[in-house]
């Protein structure tokens, strides 16, 4: 049994919302609705609450939460960097809060309405709310037309295909085997809606030859909440709890999360490679241990780097590991088996979470059998979770 | 100029970081920031030189030639500033350990390859800025 406090907390209770295009309520409702679920689930209260902990793009701020919930005094709070790219270090932060007796009981959260109330996705002129200024997105993107994520995403990746000799049909049998997954899935926007990849192939050009419509997460209205706290108190707690066996982040030199062109290899996801090193040497488990992967797909492109950044399968193996049916339920790496953002809705990571504490509950809609092991990895960070 | 019809591109941000690069391109030159303590040329710019922390850093022009790293034509949704689908690519320039984001203009994506050599050009935005872009140097430096 290690003896490092950061593999001793719990997530004790997970919250959402629907997922949909159209919350008909405020964003801090959304938050509020998932943090009240999660608590529901842990059996605790909101004045229980002694951390907080997000990453930025959220724009609900702590405030009006701890006004709407009466949660009485925040010990700790963090709002990590990264956007999504950050959302697997939340459970980072927040073991270390607890591991370190900052606080007791850290709710994480991520709330928007993405999608009714502005459009995530779109073409910018400028960037609005967070700061994100000085992003080469904003600075060095928007005259030359590189204004959304998705473009930001595919600009590196063209030369990755050229290198390996894969096409977007190959990236197609990611997305194929997500929306089948998101199909059985009736938490999901895309429940009920399989693909083929002959539909993928008839999904417009967002990039050329990199994205299609269909390798991209759809901007999505909801929330989730998750609850942290220590095993031993979780042991306690009305949840069935999973255990965070091992954490990591990692924020490299001159890498940025959507448009990392400035390192010598832009065709490895270096965040992930230095994450996956310290969460496998954290929780003491190594790829093949995996039940179950959860890979941040925002778009597919992601997924690939993040295979080979984890040593599933090697540089340049990725889109042959996935076309192998390894990542069906019955595989050997079933990977996103909630749909992933692109299938089930695109809360910047935190619905991974969920899915992943679900399997490891036994009560997933894609339930991989006997699940105990999951990873879920968010480029800049990552976690393994336990059946506790 | 490569670029005579009227240009609907959008202007870059302004920082105080970062204008300088738009001002030597709108005096021809595409300019990179160099550190006077170490030599080290770097992009995107930075107030002070990551390797000696020296803070005399000056623009320093370029040759303007350079390799196509990777690019792709983004049609959806349509970019702001553009009629066609612009082609965005990243640049490696020959000067070594630089690398751009930009256009290659004139040009289809079937006309493109990996490493293919690419010279500098100027375009306008709609505003008058004037932004770095490239062409592949197979089919001569344009004017």
């Amino acid at each position: 049994m290690s003896s490092n406090p950061m593999t001793q907390c719990a997530i004790a209770g997970i919250g959402q919302t629907e997922f949909s295009t159209n919350s008909g309520r405020s964003e801090l409702r959304v938050a509020c609705d998932a943090i009240l679920a999660a608590l529901g689930d842990a059996g605790l209260e909101a004045k229980d609450i002694d951390g907080i902990v997000t990453y930025t793009i959220d724009n609900n701020d702590e405030v009006s939460l701890m006004r709407a919930l009466g949660i009485r005094d925040l010990k700790y709070s963090v709002r990590l960097p990264m956007g999504g790219g950050g959302s697997a270090m939340t459970l980072h932060h927040a073991c270390a809060a607890v591991a370190s007796g900052a606080a007791s009981t850290v709710v994480i959260w991520r709330a928007m309405n993405e999608r009714s109330e502005y459009r995530f996705g779109q073409p910018k002129e400028a960037p609005s709310g967070s700061r994100i200024n000085d992003m080469t997105f904003t600075i060095w993107g928007i005259p030359y037309g590189l204004q959304f994520p998705g473009a930001c995403s595919a600009l590196g990746f063209q030369r990755y295909m050229n290198k390996y000799g894969v096409t977007n049909a190959d990236l197609g049998q990611i997305v194929v085997q997500q929306r089948a997954y998101a199909a059985t899935n009736p938490l999901a926007r895309f429940y009920g809606r399989p693909i083929t990849l002959d539909d993928h192939q008839n999904s417009k050009w967002i990039a050329d030859p990199v994205l299609r419509l269909f390798d991209c997460c759809q901007e999505s209205d909801g929330g989730v909440a998750l609850i942290v706290t220590s095993r031993e108190r979780a042991r306690d707690l009305k949840g069935q709890h999973v255990r965070i066996l091992g954490s990591s982040a990692s924020i490299p030199y001159n890498v940025e999360p959507l448009s990392p062109y400035y390192t010598d290899d832009p065709m490895v996801m270096q965040q992930s490679v230095n994450s996956a090193r310290r969460v496998f040497e954290a929780a003491g488990v190594g790829p093949k241990d995996i039940d179950v992967a959860l890979l941040y797909d925002a778009f597919t492109p992601e997924v690939v780097h993040q295979l080979e950044a984890f040593g599933f399968c090697g540089e340049g193996e990725a889109l042959d590991f996935v076309k192998s049916g390894a990542c069906a339920i019955d595989g050997e790496l079933p990977l996103n088996t909630n749909g992933g953002l692109i299938g089930e809705a695109y809360i910047h990571g935190l619905n991974m979470v969920t899915e992943g504490v679900r399997q490891l509950r036994g009560t997933a809609s894609n339930q991989r059998k006997d699940a105990e092991l999951v990873l879920f990895s968010s480029g800049n960070g990552a976690v393994v979770l336990a059946r506790d | 100029m490569g670029e005579q019809r009227q240009s609907k591109r959008l202007d870059p941000m302004s920082t105080r970081n970062t204008d300088w690069f738009w001002e030597e391109a709108a005096q021809g030159r595409l300019s990179i920031q160099k550190c006077a303590g170490c030599g080290h040329l770097f992009h995107p710019p930075r107030p002070v030189c990551p390797d000696c922390h020296s803070t005399e850093l000056a623009p320093v022009q370029m040759s303007g030639r350079g390799t196509l790293y990777s690019f792709m034509q983004v049609h959806y949704p349509p970019p702001l500033g553009f009629d066609e689908p612009p082609i965005i690519a990243l640049i490696d320039l020959e000067e070594g350990g630089v690398r751009l984001i930009s256009n290659v203009v004139d040009a289809t994506l079937d006309d493109l390859v990996n490493d293919a050599p690419v010279i500098v050009d100027f375009e306008k935005t709609a505003r008058g800025k004037t932004l770095p872009v490239f062409r592949l140097a197979a089919k001569g430096a344009g004017a």
